[in-house]
């Protein structure tokens, strides 16, 4: 959010301030959220969580899923901003780390009911951190799950329950340098284990492995003077979603055939900041 | 929080990359098929964001640096790599193999998807452990448990399991899940995210 491009003068600034202390009040870092000075003072630009699935309902499709604006309702407030541009860039071409095809959204005014424009997939203008716009795509409306553009093209951008789930609060007493709150000068952490609500269950390896019973290990567990339950600190909070389903024809590289694809995703805007 | 099982040599976990590429250099493209060149006066877009694999830049990456890779393109961002190797080594106590073996599996950061795989659904890290995560199409499924599959990697024996490296035996187990279960609630259609609470 950045409603100094919104509003003039001293009503504009102290709103900001306002929303800022709001949204730092409630500090999460999770898959990504909150995680520069930069993107703390732009909430809008901070980009949660990414995602890529084929669709469910159509596996000739590929789903993308970027969130962004995190801590729905304490945090971010959900006034779209349009100078921030927000893309998913594909490495599509094999042996190849560079992005060649790109999709890119942005709301065409501010507010909270905006239209957006959704731009490509198209090969970028510009293999960089500075972009320029690709061929526009088509239009669609705020939280409408039956917009289509393009051929074949499905795009959404609305309020969404924050997928992500993770013990934050655990984490960041055993890393709190991790938490902006704590920058420049961290505490040293405080835990070394997370919750185990169970001292005979076995710690297992995402794998299967077995490592032994969480109390045997020493890990926190109930009784333990680190332990509390398990939680999932994202749990409360929405996020806003941009999910657009593509074909799976539109990511084959020009003359070549369909193979693995990198993906990241940015935000970005016109002054940087 | 799923539980897999290896299934497959994993000799190609570390011949994922994608890298290789020599000249780095910002390049300004033809646009076969696409937007063309910008006409003069249109705006540039300057980066301050960026996101691919959950939780390695978050939690891998000294906070100080999260702008300079925020303001990269993965595969130009030296400043990660160097990071999870600190993080590998004097965080997490892992030897020098196992370190080496973080770097290049999660350099350059890049979520990995493959659109020629068969399978109907995805699975972080499929491609890069050749399916033993569940899926060889790889890229990310809302459900994913992306923190206990990192946390494996970075404070388990995921890797030595996948025969990636030997066991260095310096695993810290009570570090390797968060246990907390996927509990949202994702729909079978379009947009799929589960409405907001």
């Amino acid at each position: 959010m950045k409603l100094s491009r919104v509003f003039a003068g001293v009503f504009a600034v102290v709103l900001l301030a306002v929303a800022i202390t709001v949204y730092s009040t409630h500090a999460a870092r999770s898959s990504d959220h909150q995680d520069s000075p930069t993107i703390v003072a732009n909430p809008m630009e901070d980009i949660t969580d990414s995602f890529a699935f084929p669709a469910p309902d159509n596996p000739a499709n590929v789903v993308f899923v970027v969130d962004f604006c995190p801590l729905i309702p304490v945090g971010c407030n959900s006034t779209f901003d349009p100078n921030v541009l927000y893309q998913i860039k594909l490495a599509n071409v094999a042996g190849d780390p560079k992005e060649h095809l790109v999709i890119q959204m942005k709301a065409n005014t501010a507010g909270t009911n905006p239209t957006f424009t959704l731009y490509g997939p198209s090969a970028p203008n510009e293999q960089d951190t500075k972009n320029t716009l690709v061929a526009q795509t088509g239009t669609f409306n705020f939280n409408d799950a039956n917009a289509t553009v393009g051929t074949g093209i499905k795009v959404f951008v609305g309020t969404r329950h924050d997928p992500f789930f993770f013990d934050l609060t655990k984490f960041f007493k055993i890393l709190p340098d991790r938490n902006y709150k704590n920058q420049p000068n961290p505490p040293k952490g405080t835990a070394t284990s997370f919750n185990f609500p169970d001292p005979n269950a076995n710690v297992n390896d995402v794998l299967g492995n077995s490592y032994g019973k969480a109390g045997a290990l020493g890990c926190d567990v109930p009784g333990s003077p680190n332990y509390s339950a398990p939680s999932d600190f994202l749990q409360p909070y929405n996020v806003m979603s941009w999910v657009v389903s593509v074909p799976k024809t539109m990511l084959v590289p020009a003359g070549g055939t369909p193979g693995k694809i990198g993906m990241w995703v940015t935000a970005s805007t016109p002054s940087g900041s | 929080m799923k539980r897999f099982y290896v299934n497959a040599a994993l000799a190609a976990i570390l011949g994922i990359s994608i890298a290789g590429c020599g000249n780095n250099d910002p390049q300004v493209l033809g646009v076969p098929g696409g937007g063309g060149s910008p006409p003069p006066g249109t705006t540039t877009y300057i980066q301050t964001e960026l996101f691919a694999r959950p939780a390695v830049k978050e939690g891998l990456e000294m906070f100080m640096d999260h702008d300079a890779t925020n303001r990269s393109e993965p595969y130009n961002d030296t400043t990660l790599t160097k990071d999870i190797g600190t993080f590998a080594s004097t965080v997490a106590m892992r030897d020098t193999a196992t370190t080496a073996a973080l770097q290049q599996i999660l350099g350059p950061d890049e979520l990995l998807f493959d659109i020629s795989a068969p399978d109907t659904k995805a699975a972080y890290l499929g491609v890069e452990s050749g399916g033993a995560t569940g899926s060889k199409f790889g890229g990310r499924a809302l459900n994913d448990d992306v923190i206990d599959l990192d946390l494996g990697a970075v404070f388990g024996n995921t890797l030595a399991l996948l025969k990636v490296v030997p066991d260095d035996h310096k695993e810290s187990p009570c570090l390797t899940t968060d246990n907390v279960a996927y509990d949202k609630a994702n729909t079978a259609t379009f947009p799929y995210v589960e409405p907001p609470k």
